[in-house]
């Protein structure tokens, strides 16, 4: 036998056990990555993705289990040990400084210029070149809290890649990436491991991971239960090993529509930095019907849905609800009018990262029956209530009193779904209601979506998964430029023509 | 950047206004403009350093309300050791010491024991007013005479008269800290940590051991600012001598928007409101009681005005986990 001479991996991991009290969220995992290799991290939410990388790259220990680097065995007991070792990692959730530039996050701890005083031409120049060499474009000079999410996306990775990472451990990057984002992203990606970097790439998009990945492990409740090479799996098998079962995409069946519930003429509103985000946007949501608003992110629809939920406040133009003016400004009063919102951004908008799961889902409607009585709060009620509507959503967490920041990324986006459900509202503003879930739980919350349609529920549906789009909705609405180009029944819309109206080749 | 052209308007604003009043006030009253302004500055001295010491410890997302503390510790232990020594630069350094170890306490409860920092802080007061009542009264028993110490020397400055050399490096100290925020790596890394201390260990910096100097150095400041008061001024200590100034101090910090120049000008605003004060009492003879509340309400009023919290590090307050 000839084979080629075996690597030593740059990473390996071996039968890492970590608890979390009695909940085993890595048992005994072994997993590994070679030189020039993308091996994907599959599996369902809470299987344990995270955690393994956070104990790969230095920010938890594991209970049992060895860490080596190029046949080194390693003791990391800080992140910064990790990064010495080569390690880089871009977690679920970012870690930038928002209100320092991009350069400035990325060149943070390894400033150029002397002790005394940072080179900023330099770091700039520097930040500038390294992107493009990397070929993924930002601009050093802005601030983080002002750039778009894909932008903050390659700065993460910038940064791992400026401190001359060799492994790179990105969990969910394309999440939150649009599709043509998600595209160049992979591209970067196997350009970097063509050049001899190592990738661990945890993703939910089984047809992306086929794509791009060279080795395939699937995690379920903590454990490997099954390992493929490159063209071994199809997606459809993935996702059977992923949650134990076969996974049917849900099927719209049409219903009848019936009143107007929002009605929205001519809204005007300008996004944070007051350059104009919406420009006369109007258009209706009857009762029973999915509104599917698709569009290339950054074309409005974040001001349109924080208008609605009452976050933003807009220049000109009406609302309405049911007939009645929607109350601008005043979240709870819109809320009174019987809207309910799953905000893009979960961490930021959706839970209180340190509140018990309880305390998180009577967050909505904590001041009326059933969850207090009387001025005081239900403890009792808000307990069991949450628990069996956890249970419809699938999350999975150790108990009611878990904190919300315990959560795995897609268990704290169902448990804001369980939430805003709970109240029946007549109107939804769903804001990427499945990003970071995984396909079964998908599955779970469109099945979801389409009970409480059919119940009367008018639901606003913000995505930028087409597939999504087209499965879900009744009408689909595409935002360009902040101006509504197309506006049609799900019918006479296919992949091509949404897609050539997101891009502006107006087809309306 | 912009924090640096945000705080310009701070600045500005408050300097005018200081100078309007100063003006204004002083045209009508006989008062010196020059004995004005170095009684402005002598009475600034403590707080701008206090509020540079607070300065530092919020930019690294650790409150610090044990400011006034840690000042009282500082007087003191600048005192009995300038005394014991002779020396007031020994008294001075021995201030900063004592203090910056008190600070190290408050260090140690809020960063590693991860306790509530307003709570740490409180204790820190608490600890500092009454420990340095017990220790001054076991070295000197009620009422009895005081020695006299080695005072830290003053500079004349021609045209306008003299200033104590504490008093030149708590001025100098602002434009420095500045620099240090603003221009440099470290600054930089404080910086960061005080506002996403998760983002500053993703590239490797220390958040324990930086918040731990960041609150140590403020101990030593806060301990400067209060030997000025015993060993730089008066020469002199007196239980409670620092009559709330660390506080002052720390709503210098806030009014300034967490910025260095901002700070200096809610200093130099309230020093200067005390001096003209200080004057009226003497040379319009209105009561003392009124002269010496109007600063205090003058600093509630600009925290009201001048309060932003948007310009508060982010993770002010929390702790690491
Ligand atoms: N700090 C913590 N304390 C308690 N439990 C935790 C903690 N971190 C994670 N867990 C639990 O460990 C399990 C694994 O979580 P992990 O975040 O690794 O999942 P994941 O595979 O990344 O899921 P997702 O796809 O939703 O991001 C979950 O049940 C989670 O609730
Ligand atoms: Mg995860």
């Amino acid at each position: 036998m000839f084979s080629a001479l075996p690597t030593v991996p740059l990473l390996s991991l071996t039968g890492i056990t970590k608890r979390f009290g009695n909940l085993v969220a890595n048992s005994d995992v072994s997993l590994d990555v070679r030189p020039g290799e993308i091996h994907a991290l599959l599996g369902e939410n809470g299987a344990g993705k995270s955690t393994l990388m956070n104990i790969a790259a230095g920010y938890a220990r594991a209970d049992e289990g060895r860490i080596e680097v190029r046949g080194v065995p390693q003791e990391f007991r800080l992140p910064a040990d990790a990064i010495a070792a080569g390690i880089g990692m871009v977690h679920q959730h970012f870690h930038l400084v928002d209100r320092l530039t991009v350069a400035e996050n990325i060149v943070l701890n390894d400033e150029p210029g002397s002790a005394v005083l940072i080179d900023y031409k330099a770091a700039n120049g520097e930040v500038r070149d390294l992107s493009e060499r990397m070929g993924l474009p930002v601009d050093p000079k802005a601030l983080v809290a002002d750039i778009s999410v894909a932008m903050q996306q390659r700065v993460e990775i910038l940064k791992t890649l400026y401190r001359k990472a060799d492994v790179l451990l990105l969990d969910e990057p394309t999440a939150v990436l649009a599709p043509a984002e998600v595209r160049d992203l992979l591209t970067v990606i196997r350009s970097l491991a063509d050049s001899g970097v190592g990738i661990v790439l945890i993703t939910h998009k089984l047809d992306e991971a086929t794509l791009v990945a060279d080795r395939l492990s699937v995690l379920r409740s903590g454990e490997i239960v099954a390992r493929f090479d490159r063209g071994d799996a199809s997606p459809a098998e993935l996702a059977q090993e992923m949650v134990g079962r076969e996974i049917h995409t849900v099927v719209a069946r049409p219903h009848a529509v019936g009143a107007t519930v929002l009605s929205v003429t001519d809204l005007e509103v300008d996004d944070s930095r007051g350059v104009p985000a919406l420009r006369g946007v109007s258009f209706e949501v009857g009762e029973s019907e999915i509104v599917g608003i698709a569009g290339v992110d950054g074309n409005g629809q974040a001001e349109l849905v924080g208008v609605l939920a009452g976050l933003v406040t807009p220049n000109s133009g009406r609302a309405t609800v049911a007939g009645e003016p929607l109350a601008f400004e005043h979240p709870r009063s819109i809320a009174r009018q019987g809207v309910a919102h799953v905000p893009a951004d979960r961490r930021k908008y959706g839970l209180v990262a340190d509140f018990t799961l309880a305390d998180n889902f009577a967050l909505r409607g904590y001041y009326t029956a059933p969850f207090s009585k009387r001025g005081f709060l239900q403890r009792g009620v808000i307990d069991s209530l949450c628990a069996e509507n956890m249970a419809h959503y699938g999350v999975k967490a150790r108990g009611v009193d878990a904190l919300a920041k315990e959560l795995s990324g897609g268990n704290q986006q169902k448990l804001i779904l369980a939430r805003e459900m709970f109240t029946s509202p007549r109107l939804l503003l769903a804001s990427q209601p499945t990003r970071g879930l995984d396909v079964g739980s998908i599955e779970t919350v469109h099945g979801r979506l389409l009970k409480h349609r059919d119940e009367g529920c008018g639901i606003l549906l913000v995505s930028f998964e087409l597939d999504e789009i087209l499965a879900l909705s009744t009408r689909v609405v595409v935002l360009f430029e902040g101006r509504v180009v197309l506006d049609r029944p799900r019918s006479e819309v296919s992949r091509e023509i949404l897609g050539a109206a997101m891009t502006g080749a107006v087809a309306a | 950047m912009r924090h640096l052209t945000r705080s310009t308007v701070t600045v500005a604003v408050g300097v005018l206004i200081g100078v309007v009043i100063l003006v204004f006030v002083t045209n009508g009253s006989g008062l010196a403009p020059a004995a004005i302004l170095v009684s402005t500055l002598a009475i600034a001295t403590p707080l701008l350093l206090a509020a540079m010491g607070g300065l530092i410890s919020e930019r690294a997302g650790v409150v610090n309300i044990g400011l006034e503390g840690m000042m009282i510790v500082g007087a003191l232990a600048g005192f009995l050791i300038s005394n014991a020594t002779g020396s007031w630069v020994a008294g001075v350094a021995g201030g900063a010491i004592a203090a910056g170890l008190l600070a190290l306490v408050h260090a140690f409860v809020s960063i590693v024991l991860n306790a509530d920092q307003v709570i740490s802080g409180t204790a820190v007061n608490l600890l500092g007013l009454f420990g340095t009542e017990y220790v001054f009264r076991t070295f000197f028993g009620l009422g009895s005479e005081l020695p006299a110490i080695q005072r830290a020397p003053t500079l004349a400055f021609p045209g306008l008269g003299s200033l104590n050399i504490i008093t030149i490096v708590a001025v100098v100290a602002v434009p420095v800290l500045a620099f240090v925020m603003f221009r440099t790596p470290v600054g930089l890394r404080l910086r960061s940590v005080g506002e996403n201390p998760l983002a500053a260990q993703t590239v490797a910096i220390h958040v324990v051991k930086l918040r731990f100097a960041a609150v140590i150095l403020s101990g030593v400041l806060a301990g400067i600012g209060g030997a000025y008061l015993s060993v730089g001024s008066l020469g002199s200590f007196s239980e409670g001598m620092t009559n709330g100034r660390g506080f002052i101090a720390l709503a210098a910090v806030i009014v300034g928007r967490w910025n260095p120049f901002g700070a200096l000008a809610a200093c130099l605003l309230f020093a200067v409101v005390s001096a003209l004060g200080n004057g009226f009492q003497v040379s319009a003879g209105i009561s003392a009681d009124l002269t010496a509340g109007m600063p205090y309400l003058l600093t509630l009023i600009a925290i009201v005005v001048f309060r932003e919290s948007a310009s508060a590090p982010a993770s002010l307050g929390k702790p690491l986990r």
